[in-house]
């Protein structure tokens, strides 16, 4: 009861934040006809609506794009969102309460100064007793990927960006590879092993420009196109927002779809057609940074709960149990 | 050979030359990324304990492990000893390989032990253990606040927070891995 009446306030604060500062305050469908083809996400299909597939949506993202492509300006959204994962963990629940923002004429730096304020902001409201304490002033610590790479795990990123060199760096470190290892995973098996445990926790910290590869929805860095102006932020050692400089290159967003459900093919995974629709608001949008930020992880890391389930009234966990 | 989404808690496999007992695992998905297995993996023969995420899809070995019954008999220093009730074989195992159990260990019981290729390396600790309470203040009369407890020591010298109403004398079950009262018997 303690941690929900903190869930409470927590939520209130997100709110007076972004509406003290103009943002409109939207809601976009969960039931979606063309989910996020992302190759990382299965999704639930439900029954059909008018005899056309229907999915839980697994991110609000599309529908608050083509809000911002007709001109509605600022947006923020609190929601659920649906992820089926394999297995559930102490960090996943299938049904998950979500917080995205756009902000328009502005890019993933300030979406970053968006992140520290906010949480600021929020740590002036709400009761919040992280475990152990974290001082959420600003500015927070900043580490690009190819630092942290470099830092934590001795390993070039520039260099581990050939997939040939990346198998023979993994190979020397010891790690396992056959011929199905793809990039992605030489890459999160050095993240996960050497990076992730090493970041510090006492503070909060960004992390930004991700590998091309890993860009998503995020546009490539003008200056380097082998990096994508993406960064994720870290609370406690937890990976709580993951936020871009959105990409509005309609040619380029069609090429990531297809290759998305080209990879979710061959992974044997749900298959469904993309949304032409939003491809073509894509090309609509107005220059903007966006992020989604996973609420239940954030109230976990401002309230040293140790499992998602704690900060939920009825987790899948226990309403699911057999 | 096993795969990586095939770990469980409790079994054992051969991680980097070495043999580990499997202590925990959980499912582990990075923002943008495919599912990972992270797995706190015990060194047999060490006992250090680390953390290894394996990519899906990963073989892995399994250890040749197989298990003894064996009868606790006492420790010194930090060793404990046990004797196999079948051929008086007598047996001892570091601390590390007793972990937390050692709080529950009772002379005469008898417990289970992995053996790895006839070497005997680490304690399975049962569930749920059942102790004779040996002291506890007697409960106030008419005090009946519910989740009110009071400190026990048990047979094995463990002090546990128990309900009001159990006496010295009495029997309860301990979970073992949260060393937490469970009920009376």
């Amino acid at each position: 009861m303690r941690i929900l009446k903190i869930r409470e306030q927590i939520i209130d604060a997100i709110r007076q934040f972004f509406k003290s500062q103009g943002f409109i305050e939207v809601e976009t469908p969960l039931l979606v006809p063309y989910p996020d083809p992302s190759p990382f996400n299965e999704v639930f299909e439900v029954s059909p609506v008018l005899d056309k597939r229907a999915f839980l949506t697994p991110s609000p993202e599309f529908f608050m794009k083509k809000l911002l492509a007709a001109g509605s300006g600022n947006i923020f959204q609190i929601c659920k969102a649906f992820r089926d994962s394999p297995e559930l963990s102490p960090l996943h629940n299938p049904e998950f309460t979500i917080l995205e923002w756009y902000r328009i004429n502005a890019d993933y730096k300030d979406i970053m100064t968006d992140c520290e304020n906010l949480l600021n902001f929020i740590s002036q409201i709400a009761p919040i007793s992280p475990k152990p304490p974290i001082s959420l002033t600003p500015p927070w610590q900043r580490i690009s990927i190819r630092q942290s790479f470099q830092k934590y795990a001795g390993v070039n990123l520039d260099e581990f960006l050939d997939p040939q060199k990346a198998r023979q760096i993994c190979q020397k470190k010891g790690y396992q590879i056959n011929e199905n290892s793809t990039w992605e995973q030489l890459y999160h098996q050095i993240f996960l092993n050497k990076v992730e445990p090493k970041l510090p926790k006492e503070k909060p910290l960004i992390l930004y420009d991700y590998p091309a590869p890993l860009a998503a929805l995020a546009r490539l860095k003008p200056t380097n196109p082998h990096y994508a102006e993406r960064f994720e932020f870290y609370l406690a050692g937890l990976e709580i927002g993951n936020g871009y400089s959105e990409l509005t290159d309609e040619q380029e967003q069609e090429r990531r779809l297809k290759k998305d459900l080209e990879a979710r093919k061959s992974l044997g995974m749900r298959l469904f057609p993309y949304d032409k629709d939003f491809v073509k608001t894509v090309a609509n949008l107005p220059p903007c940074g966006g992020i989604a930020v996973g609420v239940d992880r954030l109230i976990m890391a401002l309230t040293g709960a140790k499992t998602i389930s704690e900060v939920l009234p009825f987790p899948a966990q226990r309403i699911f149990s057999p | 050979m096993i795969e990586s989404g095939d770990l469980k808690k409790g079994i054992c496999i051969i991680f980097r030359g070495e043999p580990h007992l499997v202590v925990d695992k959980t499912f582990v998905s990075p923002g943008k990324g495919s599912a990972f297995t992270r797995a706190k993996l015990k060194n047999l023969k060490t006992g250090a304990v680390l953390e290894f995420t394996f990519k899906s899809g990963e073989k892995i070995e399994e250890a040749n492990v197989h298990t003894i019954e064996f009868q606790y008999l006492y420790k010194q220093g930090k060793d404990y000893f046990f004797m196999n009730p079948r051929n008086y074989e007598q047996i001892s195992l570091p601390e590390e390989m007793i972990g937390n159990f050692k709080n529950f260990l009772k002379e005469g019981d008898i417990y289970k032990i992995m053996v790895l290729e006839d070497q005997p390396v680490s304690l399975i600790p049962p569930l749920k253990v059942n102790l004779k309470v040996v002291e506890t203040e007697a409960g106030a009369k008419g005090n009946t606040v519910t989740g009110a407890t009071k400190p026990a020591k048990l047979e094995t010298g463990y002090i546990v927070q128990v309900p009001l109403f159990v006496k010295t004398g009495d029997t309860i079950t301990i979970n073992t891995e949260t060393g937490e009262y469970v009920s009376r018997v």
